[in-house]
């Protein structure tokens, strides 16, 4: 029973593949060895009827024609754009390993900037709140005015005694300063 | 395997139709062999064809190794040939043993080249794809290892290692499946009365 190593072998004898001396051993083994021969013998003829029948070159004295207008076709069928975008999509292979690269930096940007990064959040969220303070007790202490403004102006208007007293107050001054 | 000049690889990258219609000519014999062979459905080879060459027409200028643009098409076929199997994939396979045998039993019967490539081209299709691709490549289109390496993206090892697998799972797939027919009669007269 021939084994791969052999097999291999005989492979690369049939394609002249082996040096001298291993070509020559190979022959050797093929002619002293029934079912090297066999398998050397059929995989020949079959190499042969296949390169003999497949290897032919196609008759298609239309498939430059039709391949020339299908490329044509293709070359147009796209707007600029269309064609500006599909000549900068990066490949699938490509795109990963860009995704993934930047992945990476994304990472050690994060912890590399992470201390200055939360120090500079926590001090903008006291400043915030401390502003948030300083804003709620500014409006209360406008707040307490206003309401005191507006209590005075609403106020009830003076009697006509009080007017009377006010009067005469300013009569008697009027007489002492004369 | 077919070399591309560089002043055609010029033509094409500036633009030239007449470049263009030239490196068609050129290629598009084998790519259609490739693509027959590789597809799951041989009709779908022209789509094959059109996507691969717009992909190189969209793609030409990137190409650094002018000397590589052979193997560099080859493998972008390859791939489309993949990704319209894997949408096929999907759809019920109606090519079974049995209808092979069938096909065998009456091209033994004394019928022309065309069965006999018809068969071939299933018996390869009844590979699995790592397996087909390199056979193709190396039986029907001659490249050597270095060239099937940098098509298929594989180091040079895996080349003769695939190659080699693919080849005794091809022989026992001929012997297994062609019982009936006796595809193995014709290789071994070397299909003399067939073509």
């Amino acid at each position: 029973m021939l084994n791969d190593y052999l097999k291999t072998l005989i492979s690369e004898y049939a394609d002249d593949e082996l040096d001298l001396e291993t070509t020559q051993q190979v022959s050797e083994f093929i002619a002293k060895n029934r079912e090297a021969e066999e398998y050397f013998h059929k995989l020949q003829s079959l190499r042969r009827l296949t390169t003999e029948h497949l290897g032919d070159k196609i008759e298609d004295p239309t498939l430059e024609l039709r391949m020339m207008n299908a490329l044509r076709l293709r070359s147009y069928e796209q707007t600029w754009w269309e064609r500006v975008f599909a000549s900068r999509v990066l490949s699938p292979r490509t795109a990963t390993a860009v995704a993934f690269v930047v992945l990476v930096i994304v990472l050690f940007l994060f912890s590399y900037f992470q201390a200055p990064v939360t120090r500079f959040i926590s001090d903008t969220r006291a400043r915030v709140e401390q502003l948030g303070d300083e804003a709620q007790t500014g409006l209360s202490e406008r707040q307490h005015e206003l309401t005191e403004s507006l209590g005075e102006l609403l106020s009830p208007p003076r009697s006509d005694e009080e007017e009377g007293k006010r009067t005469s107050n300013t009569t008697e001054q009027e007489v002492s300063i004369a | 395997m077919v070399e591309i000049p560089s002043s055609l690889l010029i033509g094409c990258v500036s633009g030239d139709d007449t470049c263009w219609q030239e490196l068609i000519r050129l290629t598009g014999g084998h790519f259609q062999r490739i693509a027959r062979v590789n597809l799951r459905d041989p009709g779908l080879a022209d789509d094959v064809l059109q996507e691969t060459y717009f992909k190189v027409f969209r793609n030409l200028h990137k190409l650094r190794d002018r000397s590589r643009a052979m193997p560099w098409m080859v493998q972008i076929l390859i791939n489309e040939c993949r990704m319209m199997n894997r949408k096929l994939k999907r759809e019920a396979q109606n090519e079974s043993e049995e209808s092979l045998s069938y096909q065998l039993a009456s091209t033994k019967n004394g019928t022309g080249s065309a069965e006999t490539r018809e068969i071939l081209g299933r018996l390869l299709r009844q590979l699995p794809e790592h397996y087909r691709e390199i056979l193709v490549l190396r039986e029907i289109e001659g490249l050597d290892y270095e060239e099937i390496a940098t098509a298929l993206k594989v180091p040079i090892g895996t080349v003769r290692s695939r190659l080699a697998r693919a080849r005794t799972m091809w022989v026992d797939l001929a012997g297994e499946i062609v019982k009936a027919g006796g595809l193995l009669d014709l290789c071994l007269d070397g299909g003399d009365g067939v073509a």
